[in-house]
């Protein structure tokens, strides 16, 4: 499968477009990394938004609990 | 040069859709084809023929994969004789490029249906699809959103996928904020302060809830014992630590509170959070996973037994690709070599049915035989804990428990020598664990009572509670905050892969723009005002959600095409859209598939398609279905002669298929059916119908223009009185045959046997025989048999302008045509 009459096919320019979001130097790339393993994808799971949004709470929970034990540390 | 273009060299139907007895159309030596019949005939089984075999799942568009709401289902790829006339539903190609030629074929059959090697070379080939249909063309402009144009434009782009990415980034950046707006993990935190302060503090407050700890709590036990902060860490918080330990201690709390635990940890009863009472621990999980070892014992047994039958697991795993659907089918059994249709199961899907089947035993008896290893893991498991926490209980207790000291030893005893069946009874040790606890609680209650509400402990437990909600709390605020700066982010992020997206899509528009309207100028003519299609921008609210807006004029652009366009131009816009992307995007397999696409043209447009196709698609492959006779004669005017194959359906009989017009049903056809005892009343009506059809036209007879209603096809009496007419007219008179009453123009022409597919009786509504219809077969032979050139035997005539009578069109003796008298039973072939 083939886009634009070029050499590049959809699943080139998925990953493509994945590694340039996470070559952006503010990008997130913990975030970078969960599209590009769920919602990038050529054929994605059935539940993928699911899954993403699973990661997702997965890491900012992570993000607040490092958060607030890096307070307790402090204290 | 060698040829590096795909073509297709031959099509074959076979039980698909309108086709029940195998079509194959054969490309190799006329590359495109133009079919014409009227709605209902199997003209678009054609192109389903070829979107089938290029479809991912197998199956077309309009049918779905399950049979649900619309959708018919795959089931209905298949003709629904295929099964019991024995003819597999399948579509075959060929592929030719250069000199190499692939062939394929898809079942239309069967949960797989595997899309074949060539197939899968040939779609790569395509950047767009190269199947227009003609009912799609009117809703992509007249009835489609700006965003359902977009999505169809990507689909015809084979760009699916990132129409996809967009949907799901729209669904997931919904969800992360509304994880960031809700509250109701912190409405739940506000109604348990509320519920563990009294109700004295209604919402999460810090300085209210330390004012409530101090002055409520902790002052009632020594005023200057204050918290200043929700910490563990807090001075005044490990100061009330200590002193609760003193305390417990000094009450005999502390020992109480151990046995109560190493006893609860055995068996307890307790309300759950649903309010209802259960019962727990170690002797009852051990109780239960001896129960689940036997009945999966049992399980793996049965199965085990069942399975015995099927113990060559690896021969089944061998033998099931052999048989799969898509595999090469073997004519014999790879093992001893007996044909296949001598074998017990006769066919090859019923060997792959009995092969399934063992593998299904096989995959039940490795579940239960899992299912058993998991339930010995977990009873000895339960086994272990249970040995460990019985003598943990038995060192707590004083010489006043030495009953329950030895019913444990008892029990203990009784657990360590049990290997299968039933647990040990635990009833005795059970009931004795019950009233020890119910003791305990009592004497911890009598010693809670004497010190009132205020004591340490308990102003320790109320803290702690309160510290873990806080926790919790700041917990639930850290993830929202954080959820916010990804939520951010992801907008960012977002916005960055639609414009990538925008730009892949644009690049494609402006590729596409002068095309289009090239050929949009071609079917509308030069006056036809330019198209522009264009993406506008997207606004907050409709982030990620890009729409194709198909516009003509600056001051139309809130106005759907449908409001001021005509149906012609309509259809033009979209068939010049998917047209445009094939010639600009398709060079690998230059191939036109148009099904329908004439409904709303009028006789200019339709000639100038005709001419679009010749000039502008001049060394492509083109496949045309069509319901328009005059677009057909058009296509004959503008395509004939350039390696085009022109045919038409005549009829679609229900238990063959379509019929075409260049399908002569020859003399053997209808001797194979008697042959076969069966009924050749439909061969022998196609078989004159198609004689007197050709005769008619060699000898250029007068036909009445036919009926609006009935453009297409000719009555046979219709057909039958010109020839009559023709012949008397030229002083041709047919002799009479001895024997025979020369029956068959003049039955034909007064309409005696129309009801010519059950018999050929003068009755019309009698049964006729195999011995009638030979009779009348014979008639009809004898009387085609006169039709013969006396000089050179050829049976073709033709007649010039200028003669009144055929002459024999040969080419070399040119004699006229004279009606021959023939003998019954020496009558001509076809």
């Amino acid at each position: 499968m083939e886009g634009q009459g070029s050499s590049e096919t959809v699943e080139d320019f998925l990953v493509t477009l994945g590694e340039s979001l996470r070559g952006k130097d503010d990008a997130d790339k913990e975030l970078v990394k969960i599209l590009k393993e769920n919602i990038l994808k050529v054929s994605p799971a059935r539940d993928v938004v699911a899954q993403a949004m699973k990661e997702i709470l997965a890491l900012a929970t992570s993000r607040a609990e490092s958060i607030i034990e890096e307070g307790m540390t402090h204290e | 040069m060698s040829e590096s273009r795909s073509f297709l060299r031959s099509l074959s139907l076979s039980g698909f859709r309108a086709y029940l007895h195998p079509k194959t159309f054969d490309f190799s030596k006329q590359r495109s084809l133009a079919v014409f019949a009227p709605n209902g005939k199997g003209k678009s089984s054609i192109v389903d023929a070829i979107e089938f075999l290029l479809s991912k799942d197998g199956t077309l568009e309009r049918l779905g994969l399950r049979a649900v709401n619309n959708n018919a289902g795959v089931v209905a790829l298949a003709h629904n004789l295929a099964d019991e006339k024995n003819i597999e539903p399948a579509v075959a190609i060929e592929v030719v490029r250069g000199a190499v030629v692939e062939s394929g074929k898809r079942l239309a059959i069967a949960a797989k249906r595997p899309i074949p090697e060539a197939i899968v070379k040939l779609k790569g080939c395509f950047v767009t699809t190269p199947i227009i249909r003609g009912h799609a063309l009117r809703s992509f402009v007249e009835t489609d959103t700006p965003q359902e144009r977009y999505s169809r434009l990507a689909a015809w782009l084979q760009l699916d996928p990132l129409v996809e990415v967009q949907k799901n980034i729209r669904a997931l950046r919904s969800q992360v904020n509304s994880a960031v707006n809700d509250v109701s993990l912190l409405h739940r935190i506000d109604a348990l302060v509320a519920k563990k302060t009294d109700q004295n503090v209604g919402i999460w407050d810090d300085v209210a809830l330390l004012n409530y700890i101090n002055n409520i709590i902790l002052s009632p036990l020594d005023s200057k014992l204050m918290l200043a902060r929700f910490s563990k860490i807090d001075s005044a918080y490990l100061e009330l630590e200590a002193r609760a330990e003193i305390e417990e201690k000094e009450v005999g709390l502390a020992g109480l509170r151990q046995i109560l635990k190493a006893a609860t940890s055995l068996w307890a009863k307790v309300v759950n959070d649903d309010g209802q009472v259960v019962f727990r621990g170690l002797i009852l999980d051990f109780e239960a996973a001896a129960v689940n070892l036997e009945s999966t014992k049992s399980k793996e047994v049965e199965e085990r037994k069942k399975a015995s039958d099927s113990a060559f697991e690896a021969l089944w795993k061998a033998a099931e690709p052999l048989f799969s659907d898509g595999a090469v089918p073997v004519k014999t059994c790879p093992i001893c070599n007996t044909p296949i249709s001598e074998t017990v199961s006769g066919s090859i899907g019923e060997i792959y049915a009995y092969i399934l089947q063992n593998m299904a035993k096989l995959a039940d008896y490795a579940k239960a035989k899992n299912e058993f290893a998991k339930a010995i893991a977990a009873t000895n498991d339960a086994r272990s804990k249970l040995l460990a926490a019985l003598p943990v209980l038995v060192g707590l207790l004083d010489d006043k428990d030495a009953v329950l000291k030895s019913d444990i030893d008892t029990y203990k005893s009784d657990v360590l020598s049990w290997s299968k069946g039933e647990a040990p009874a635990s009833g005795k040790i059970v009931a004795s664990i019950g009233k020890l606890l119910g003791r305990l609680n009592r004497d911890i209650e009598k010693i809670e009572d004497k010190q009132g509400d205020h004591t340490y402990a308990k102003a320790k437990l109320k803290i702690d509670h309160l510290i873990e909600l806080q926790t919790e709390r700041e917990l639930v605020l850290g993830v929202k905050r954080e959820l916010g700066g990804i939520s951010r982010a992801l907008s960012e992020q977002a916005t960055m892969i639609s414009t990538e997206i925008r730009r892949k899509v644009e690049s494609l528009l402006d590729k596409l723009q002068s095309p289009i309207n090239e050929i949009f100028r071609l079917i509308q003519g030069d006056s036809a005002v330019p198209i522009r299609l264009e993406l506008p921008p997207e606004d907050e609210t409709n982030q990620q959600r890009l729409s194709l807006v198909i516009d003509f004029a600056e001051n139309r652009t809130s106005v759907q095409p449908s409001g001021y366009l005509s149906d012609s131009q309509i259809h033009s816009v979209a068939l010049a859209l998917q047209l445009a992307a094939i010639k600009q995007f398709n060079h690998d397999a230059p191939i036109v598939i148009l099904d329908d696409i004439v409904t709303s043209y009028d006789a200019d447009h339709r000639r100038n398609i005709a001419k679009l196709l010749a000039i502008y698609f001049g060394g492509y492959q083109i496949l045309i279905t069509t319901h328009d006779e005059r677009f057909f004669c058009y296509l004959i005017d503008q395509l004939g002669g350039r390696g085009w194959h022109f045919t038409r359906i005549t009829a679609l009989d229900p238990t063959y298929g379509p019929r075409f017009a260049d399908h002569k049903v020859s003399d053997e056809m209808v001797e194979a059916r008697w042959a076969e005892g069966l009924s050749a009343a439909n061969e022998m009506r196609q078989a004159e119908e198609e004689w007197l059809l050709g005769i008619c036209r060699d000898f250029g007879v007068s036909v009445r223009i036919r009926p609006l209603d009935r453009a297409y096809s000719y009555e046979r009496s219709e057909l039958a009185s010109a020839l009559a007419c023709f012949l008397n007219d030229a002083k041709l008179t047919q002799p009479s045959v001895p024997g025979v009453a020369n029956r068959f123009l003049n039955t034909i022409q007064k309409g005696e046997i129309e009801n010519f597919g059950s018999h050929f009786q003068d009755n019309p509504h009698g049964y006729g025989s195999i011995g009638d219809e030979k009779a009348r077969w014979e008639e009809f032979k004898t009387f085609r048999k006169s039709f013969v050139c006396k000089k050179c035997g050829k049976s073709r005539f033709k007649r010039p302008n200028n003669l009144k009578i055929p002459v024999c069109a040969c080419g070399t003796c040119e004699a006229q045509l004279e009606l021959c008298v023939n003998v019954v039973g020496s009558a001509g072939t076809v």
